[in-house]
């Protein structure tokens, strides 16, 4: 192991690996609130053009 | 349309109180470990990271079972939002295993018999996630990813066993560990106290998102309804 019976600092990889797994958590959350509201948007275009389809049928 | 859900928001200000109680405890409660120094610290998230990709990969399996028996397509919509969240779970596992194996293993990857297995889990169920997203016709995509969802969990178990099954140099949390093994260490009992609230944490957490998700499921397929309602009239 490269760290035994050494005093080596690895704060810098907890840094790191800290830093990585904020961004994969952060952007999937940006993802699905994203997602969430384009589909929301889509939905009620949707409705509304849907119901326009009806009234002239 | 979906209404705003109590409880749901419960979940989500409980799970974000969890996660910083967590960070307390992992950074500031947990002892630092002598030989491995701080970069111990991040082992707490990488266990419960994949605690939860096996958990969200088991949600994903009894649906896909349950969808096949009832052809009830909210079990549909569980297993796959299930395996996004475990794919996603299991690439933080796997990158918080890379930089914890640099200092402690003087590399950022090899080809070890749990990493090996873990990257070809990971693989499965990105695979899984673009044949769901690939197929056109709804009926035809929900049979055949339940089938390959059921499939696919052979890799769950073969990933957890490939420490004690072949000779490796990764550690091993609960049992014995191979005499070859590379950054084992015991554990105090805070460390213990820590992993269990990190692993408690990680489940509220997994719950929550999955619920969300769900719900973003279900959106979509009623958006797909209604396209599919005013295309055909």
């Amino acid at each position: 192991m490269l760290l035994e019976n050494s005093q080596v600092d690895t704060s810098n990889y907890l840094l790191l690996g800290f830093t990585i797994l904020t961004i994969i958590s952060a952007g999937y959350c940006i993802y699905l609130f994203n997602r969430f509201s384009k589909l929301k948007q889509q939905i009620s275009k949707t409705e509304k053009l849907n119901s326009i389809h009806n009234k002239d049928a | 349309m979906l209404r705003s859900n109590p409880r749901l928001k419960l979940m989500t200000v409980s799970s974000l109180i969890l996660i910083v109680l967590s960070m307390y405890m992992v950074l500031i409660y947990a002892p630092r470990e002598v030989i491995m120094g701080e970069i111990q610290r991040i082992f707490y998230y990488h266990v419960s990271s994949g605690w939860i990709a096996a958990l969200a990969f088991l949600v994903t399996l009894i649906t896909s079972i349950m969808f096949l028996a009832t052809q009830n397509e909210r079990h549909d919509h569980i297993a796959i939002s299930s395996a996004e969240i475990g794919v996603i779970f299991t690439t933080m596992n796997i990158v918080s295993g890379s930089v914890w194996a640099r200092p402690v293993w003087n590399t950022w990857w090899t080809w070890d018999p749990r990493l090996t297995t873990a990257t070809i889990m990971w693989l499965l169920y990105i695979a899984y996630l673009f044949l769901h997203a690939g197929l056109e016709d709804h009926d035809r995509r929900r049979h055949i990813t339940a089938v390959y969802g059921i499939v696919a969990f052979i890799s769950v178990p073969l990933t957890f066993m490939a420490i004690r099954i072949w000779r490796t140099i990764h550690p091993v949390v609960i049992g014995s560990a191979d005499p070859d093994a590379e950054g084992q260490f015991d554990m105090t009992a805070r460390m213990t106290t820590t992993l269990l609230f990190t692993v408690s944490t990680f489940t509220v957490l997994y719950f929550t998102i999955l619920w969300h998700r769900v719900r973003i499921q279900s959106l979509f397929e009623y958006m797909s309804k209604l396209q599919h309602q005013m295309y055909n009239d």
